[in-house]
């Protein structure tokens, strides 16, 4: 399967629900396990700023504008949102022209990434040639709509749970989910026909309703939990796997390097991410500030 | 030069005319009887005639009582305003075929009247005039006088009047609805008075009426009312004709449109009864020959519209077959889907069409002398370019019952409504003609023909008065209030939106569905029993071919049905629940246990069936409310589900099995001994049985049920029984959004279904053949760009397969991006000033108890945070490179200004200790010195300032 053609195919569409990108996937996938796919799929969209999926609670999917993003390293720029062959057709002969690099980078079935390298003063120009805008440092560009999940608890409106519907809790100890509804925690709320909704249970035992990620970061900085670790000399993200970040602070740590996530044993690595957007990435995500040159390690809280 | 000496030459016209038409008034008053009637061609430029209409008598001094009606006439004229002689004193009396006559307290007065005419002669010399420049601009100065003279020879009056006499008693509307009753009603004489004392008779009686007499049915009566937009009949005047009620159609074929009625009626009353004059002109030859002249080219939007419906109306026919202009909103939306991958709601298609034409319609046909003659031609991809705007005035008669403000059988008013041009004195939209109108469906029948072996559709020759009327309600013989019971029929029937139904198989349906259930109006049960059933299984197809799945209950409640859709993941069979989702249903269906989203267009997202036995057994309804609309999706109880190939991945439940098609049937344990041989026999093999996967007991799920053969189902089980329509059904690819349309790197698979072995199936007219499941092997062809079209005996089905493309939203999203630039900051937790290069970025930060760190946002770029604590002060570096501060060399000092220097100068002051999130402070040490440096210049303006 071409991960590309979803890619062309959003790009035209521009927005779409989720049941549309789910039947996309699973019509090109072939002998590939579609479900692992479609997730896979899904977040690679997401953390490379292809696409945004589930904004506001939706059940859709909105593509990105086409974007040539500056990375981290000055010298290469990134293809960020929708795309299709002549853009990218148009993006290489732009390159050339400008004396610059244009490599594809393939992740298996998933989109492969367009990324431009050579002098970042050619960049703007690239850009305009190929009719799009060029971010100079797009993951700290991004940084501007972040909101603290820490904040968001607070103007959260409270809910009522749900009658009738079966509910889990994620526990911070286990780091996995178990059944009933736990204080102070993230919870999972599954009717019998539909789509679940996620929650964080508030110190006042109320519910306000999130999005998953966002809905275990909430908890655990209302616990102290540490889920993330920025290591300063190495310029790296570190996230537990069971517990990846809220998807615009992951987006924006991929978008530093322009690659996805490298995943190792229980951690996934987010490379290049520089100590200011790092600091930023931290604090969004609840969790506390790294000191300037020190290195912070994940630790329990409990 | 042309202009004045045509302008000559109509004053020496107007001369011999008026002498003409003083001399024909005498020539008739002495030559005719008493009761024979004589009609004059109008004699505009008369001056006796404007001198006549000063000596009508009122009514009250003419009429001679019912007791009398020796006198009748109906003085009528078809195109022109006329000059009617009084038969007894000899008066020339102006009347009007297309002028309104105006009145006074119900009465015309004999000045309107004559401001009439004068205005009518006034418009007749200027269009001769616009005529004659046009053409002596690039044609014959000759023609444009052979024309006057032709007007001037119209104009005369003729020798004998042409009426014949025949009388012929007639419905006046065969499509009159239930409401109406049908009373005949003998009236005498044209006393308005005197008509709700009318005797009733029998319908059969009319032919024995005596002379003056005439039959009058209620109807007749309220469809003069309603075209007249009275509230009261009895103040319409109704001239008796001998032996022949009037406004009736003669064998020679008098044209009395209801507009044309109504000016008699007028005119009449007016003028008294004992004017009986009337003019009767042969029925005119439709003509079918093109127009050729200079005109304004239509709009791309009309001729997308134009194309889309030929190409609709054509799509399941073939030569020989009777064509429909069957056109409804929803059938026009279906329509633009199907022909240029367009889609937009029933409302959305029709806003557009109707835009699309009443534009033609003010460009063209109202700007050029020759109206509607204009559109009787064909355009430069060779269709008949008047096919939208016939299509229009079909819409117009399918609005005929819809509303109460205008009377139900009032098309013109409603026509009007569409083109928004105003209505012509003669009752009719500005610019539209009756015979012009029949010419351009002529014109169309004639196309249809010559090029595709077909017939128009078209109301009998004994249509009546109404012949005009009649033509574009043949082709929609029910109108919107029987329309709206379809789906329920639809539902009955267990059709599928979009389904295509062989013709007796809809008829057989139709026809037991309206003896079950009454089906339809009076009006509309009746049609489907005479000769206008073709036109009503015509249009009943195209409301199924359109329909998007809902009903409404009599409680008002809109619903839709719930389909069970298999699927395989890993090779293992789920059974889903796929709702339909019409276009008016919420985005996201919550009625507190189900909570369904938006999925593909016309449908929820599937929900995997997680149910006991009794769910589907019985059949389940869901319901909510949003916006004081109540939502309902419900599944029938059956013990057995057919399941059809369908545009997703697996099948769908559908209303029977599809001949030859992959399909399964879901069915309950208690029912297995009877499914299970009859779909063997059907089959030809044994069927693989499964517990039904998401029902916890007592269901089978049996899979690959492809009919061979025909058979009938057993008693009961009629939900498996075999239909064979052709279905071509485009399933897989990425498809792009509602339209039928696909990305080029993916495709769809079209499966053929219901075909039988002698069909040939073609694609782009080649032919192809199919696989073992029923999908055409295409050899890659469907990935190529373009249109592609397939069919399969009267199936056809057109895709298009497209490039992708940058969405336009996508672009404009990208633009606001670049409006929306805001800096962010970290920080610990504490008070902080964030300060930038320039004396007025200046922003506030401060964290409450709880919060371990500082999330900032502001507008300009940030490059110190400063803290200021009673044990010194802290500077934070947030950019690297440090910019320096902008010069300070303004006098006044702003409270932004104030607020940048206070905080640089009190950290300042304290010797603050540096830190950095963006690389080595020292480096930084210069600029900050620098900062320091403005806001003491800053300071001491301020105090300059103060003093």
């Amino acid at each position: 399967m071409n991960g590309d053609t979803i890619l062309y195919w959003m790009t035209h569409l521009a927005e779409g629900s989720w049941q549309t990108f789910k039947d996309a996937v699973e019509r090109l996938a072939t002998d590939e396990d579609s479900g692992k796919l479609v997730t896979s799929i899904r977040y690679h969209l997401s953390d490379l700023a292809h696409a945004d999926f589930f904004i506001g609670g939706s059940r859709r999917w909105f593509t990105r504008p086409p974007v040539l993003a500056g990375l981290a390293d000055r010298d290469a720029a990134v293809l960020v949102g929708g795309r299709t062959p002549e853009l990218v057709d148009t993006l290489t002969s732009a390159a050339e022209r400008f004396n610059c690099e244009v490599v594809i980078e393939r992740y298996g079935a998933r989109p492969s990434a367009i990324r431009v390298s050579g002098e970042r003063t050619r960049f703007s120009d690239i850009a305009a040639t190929a009719g799009i805008r060029f971010s100079e440092n797009h993951a700290y560009a991004l940084c501007g709509g972040l909101r603290p999940v820490s904040q968001n608890i607070d103007r959260l409106p409270l809910e009522t749970a749900p009658t009738h519907w079966t509910v889990r809790s994620f526990d911070f100890d286990s780091m996995a989910m178990i059944e009933g509804l736990h204080r102070n925690s993230a919870c999972e709320y599954r009717p019998r026909h539909g789509v679940p909704r996620w929650y964080v249970h508030t110190k006042q035992q109320r519910l306000s309703p999130l999005p998953k990620r966002d809905a275990i970061y909430a908890a655990a900085a209302i616990r102290g939990v540490s889920l993330l670790t920025y290591e300063a000399d190495d310029q790296r993200l570190i996230a537990k796997r069971v517990a990846l970040p809220p998807e615009a602070i992951v987006r924006i740590a991929c978008l530093c390097s322009g690659r996805p996530p490298r995943v190792e044993g229980d951690s996934v690595y987010f490379e290049n991410v520089p100590q200011a957007v790092g600091g930023l990435l931290c604090v969004a995500a609840g969790q506390p500030l790294p000191k300037p040159g020190t290195q912070t390690t994940a630790r329990s809280g409990l | 030069m042309l202009r004045s000496l045509l302008l000559l030459f109509l004053r020496v016209l107007r001369i011999v005319l008026a002498n003409g038409a003083a001399q024909s008034a005498t020539t008739h008053t002495s030559a005719e009887p008493k009761r024979k009637r004589a009609t004059q061609k109008p004699s505009r430029y008369s001056a006796a005639s404007r001198q006549s209409t000063q000596s009508v008598e009122s009514p009250s001094d003419t009429t001679d009582g019912p007791a009398a009606p020796t006198n009748p006439t109906s003085v009528l004229d078809e195109q022109e305003s006329a000059i009617t002689l009084d038969a007894q004193k000899a008066t020339p009396v102006a009347t009007s075929g297309d002028v309104q006559p105006t009145f006074v307290d119900g009465e015309e007065t004999p000045a309107s009247l004559e401001a009439i005419v004068e205005a009518k002669v006034a418009e007749r010399l200027d269009h001769f005039v616009e005529r004659a420049e046009f053409d002596a601009s690039g044609v014959n100065i000759e023609k444009s006088i052979a024309s006057a003279s032709d007007f001037v020879s119209a104009a005369t009056i003729p020798d004998e009047p042409n009426y014949d006499g025949v009388a012929e008693s007639q419905r006046l509307d065969a499509h009159e609805p239930e409401s109406e009753r049908e009373v005949t009603g003998v009236f005498s004489d044209a006393e308005p008075s005197l008509f709700a004392a009318a005797p009733i008779v029998a319908p059969s009686s009319s032919r024995e009426l005596a002379d003056g007499d005439i039959q009058c049915s209620e109807s007749t009566t309220n469809a003069i009312a309603n075209e007249t937009q009275s509230s009261d009949v009895s103040t319409i005047g109704v001239v008796p004709v001998a032996g022949r009620p009037p406004f009736s159609d003669g064998d020679q074929g008098t044209d009395f449109s209801a507009e044309e009625r109504r000016e008699s009626v007028r005119g009449t009353k007016a003028i008294s009864a004992r004017s009986n004059v009337l003019r009767r002109t042969p029925r005119r030859e439709a003509t079918t020959e093109p127009f050729v002249g200079l005109v304004t080219p239509v709009s791309d939007a009309y001729s997308i519209w134009n194309r889309a419906i030929i190409r609709s109306a054509l799509q399941h026919s073939e030569a020989g077959d009777e064509i429909y202009l069957s056109i409804t909103p929803s059938v026009l939306a279906a329509t633009l889907n199907d022909s240029e991958s367009t889609f937009l709601s029933a409302d959305e298609a029709a806003a557009q069409f109707i835009g699309a034409v009443r534009e033609m319609y003010q460009s063209r046909v109202l700007t050029h002398a020759r109206k509607l003659e204009t559109l009787r031609r064909c355009g430069s991809d060779g269709l008949p370019e008047c096919v939208a705007f016939l299509a229009l005035s079909v819409l117009a008669a399918y609005r005929m019952h819809t509303d109460e403000d205008t009377a139900a059988t009032a098309y013109y008013k409603r026509l009007d409504e569409l083109l928004c041009c105003g209505i012509s004195p003669t009752g009719m939209p500005l610019g539209f003609d009756g015979d012009g109108f029949h010419n351009l469906w002529a014109f169309l029948g004639a196309w249809l023909s010559r090029e595709k072996g077909q017939r128009l559709a078209m109301p009998h020759e004994n249509a009546g008065t109404r012949r005009f009327l009649a033509l574009p309600l043949t082709h929609v013989p029910l109108r919107e209030v029987d329309i709206e019971r379809l789906p329920t029929f639809f539902e009955w029937a267990g059709y599928a939106p979009g389904e295509h139904v062989a013709s007796d198989a809809l008829n057989a349906a139709l026809v037991h569905w309206v003896r079950s259930y009454g089906g339809f109006t009076r009006a509309g049960n009746d049609a489907l029993v005479d000769d206008r059933k073709s036109a009503v299984l015509a249009q009943v197809a195209q409301e199924l071919a359109s329909w998007d799945g809902s009903t409404t209950d009599a409680q008002g409640r809109r619903t839709a049905p719930v389909e069970i859709y298999l699927h395989w993941r890993r090779r293992i069979p789920i059974l889903s629940y796929l709702p339909r989702r019409p276009a008016v249903f919420p985005a996201t269906f919550d009625d507190g246990d189900h909570i369904l989203d938006a999925g593909q267009d016309g449908w929820y997202e599937p929900s995997e069936i997680n149910a006991d036995e009794s769910e589907l057994l019985t059949g389940f309804s869901w319901e909510t409310s949003v916006g004081g609309l109540t939502f309902v999706l419900r599944r029938h109880g059956s013990e057995a589900i057919a399941m059809a190939p369908s545009e997703f991945e697996g099948p769908i439940s559908h209303g029977a099995l599809v001949m030859g098609a992959p399909g399964a049937v879901v069915c309950a344990d208690s029912v297995l001994p009877q499914v299970s041989p009859y779909l063997e026999r059907i089959t030809g093999k044994r069927c693989a049985h499964q517990p039904a996967p998401g029902i916890r007991a007592g269901w089978t799920l049996i899979s690959d049920v492809r009919p061979v053969r025909r058979e009938s189902p057993p008693p009961g089980f009629e939900t498996l029984a075999i239909e064979s329509n052709v279905e071509i059904v485009a399933s897989g690819g990425l498809r792009l959004g509602s339209r039928r349309a696909w990305i080029a790197d993916a495709p769809p698979r079209v499966i053929v279904t219901g075909y039988e072995p002698g069909d040939e199936i073609r694609l782009d007219d080649a032919r192809v053949t199919i696989d073992d499941d029923g999908a055409i092997i295409d050899d890659g062809r469907l990935a190529l760009p373009g249109s592609h079209v397939i069919k399969v005996g009267h199936a056809r089905y057109r895709l298009d397969t497209v490039q992708p493309e940058v969405a336009a939203s996508l672009s404009e999203r990208s633009k606001e991006a670049d409006l929306q630039k805001q800096y962010v900051v970290a920080l610990p937790a504490g008070c902080w000033t964030i300060i930038g290069s320039h004396q007025s970025d200046v922003a506030r930060a401060a964290s409450d108890g709880t919060q371990r760190s500082i999330l900032k946002a502001c507008t300009f770029r940030p490059v110190w945070a400063i803290s200021v604590r009673p044990r010194g002060a802290v500077v934070r570096r947030l950019t690297s490179p440090v910019p320096y501060p902008a010069p300070f060399a303004r006098k006044t000092v702003t409270w932004a200004m104030s607020a940048w220097a206070n905080a640089i100068y009190a950290a300042h002051v304290r010797h603050p200790k540096f830190e950095s999130e963006a690389g080595a402070p020292e480096f930084a040490n210069a600029t900050w010195m620098a900062y320091a440096q403005v806001s003491k210049n800053i300071k001491r303006a301020l105090k300059a300032t103060r003093r």
